[in-house]
């Protein structure tokens, strides 16, 4: 969980690769930067709760594939 | 078969990696199409959810954040709008800007270019926030399920549009609720 927080975090910091385009007009530079403050806000703990139970219905799934493939091999 | 295994499961690992780092793009196109932050992160979160779900339509190699956004723009349209979940721009969406920090940028009142989003019509104000979202026009064209030309012709109107909002009107009786600020 931790580590899905930093890779959020580090992830904040270096999304947006486009080039820096500033100066050409204020709406433009304003429109850029409503999208740059978005992306630099810590990510909130309910999104990584998400990935979280993805990753507990992925790992359920691999089991009952893993079940199911062994009965199917001994039936 | 076990090298089928271990090649699914890297792929999967990826796709994972994938979704954690696009979440704060994820969460800035949303609030674009939304306004207000805490109905932008439902929409972003569900987003995730479907595009789990559907992670096996996505070919590797392709724009994965342009998927993700289409992803996210067709749920907003077709499932949340219709079931009255997530409205344009929420109306409490003015509220929360005003609350917010007059932060500058550019030299204006980033505020103000808020209040100026919330009036357009949304397909403009989708093409304004998309424009700076990373994506190439061809890829922008493609979220938004349109012409490229669509999509120019939208900026552009979006974007006069705004330039309008922020100059004010000549007429004051017309003049949008401008906050002036120290």
């Amino acid at each position: 969980m931790n580590d899905m927080k930093q890779k959020g975090s580090a992830m904040a910091v270096t999304a947006g690769t486009r080039a820096p385009q500033k100066g050409q007009d204020p709406i433009a530079d304003g429109l850029r930067q409503l999208w740059a403050d978005v992306e630099a806000e810590p990510v909130p703990d309910d999104f990584f709760d998400i990935l979280d139970r993805i990753d507990a219905a992925r790992a359920k799934l691999q089991d009952s594939d893993q079940t199911g493939k062994g009965s199917g091999g001994a039936a | 078969m076990m090298a089928e295994v271990d090649e699914q499961r890297s792929a999967e690992r990826q796709f994972r990696a994938d979704l954690v780092a696009i979440v704060p793009s994820l969460r800035a196109f949303a609030r674009g199409l939304c306004g207000n932050r805490d109905l932008a992160d439902d929409l972003a979160q569900e987003a995730l959810a479907k595009a789990w779900a559907a992670r096996d339509s996505f070919q590797p190699g392709t724009n994965f954040r342009a998927w993700m956004f289409r992803i996210l723009r067709n749920h907003f349209y077709t499932v949340a709008v219709v079931a009255k979940r997530f409205v344009p721009y929420d109306p409490d969406a003015t509220a929360h800007i005003q609350q917010s920090a007059p932060t500058q940028g550019g030299g204006i009142v980033l505020a103000d270019l808020q209040r100026g989003l919330a009036t357009l019509p949304a397909e403009q104000r989708e093409a304004l926030v998309l424009m700076e979202s990373g994506l190439q026009w061809e890829e922008i064209a493609d979220v938004m399920n349109c012409p490229l030309g669509t999509v120019k012709s939208r900026i552009t109107r979006g974007r006069a549009a705004l330039k309008r909002y922020m100059d004010g009107p000549d007429d004051a009786e017309t003049a949008p609720a401008r906050v002036t600020r120290a």
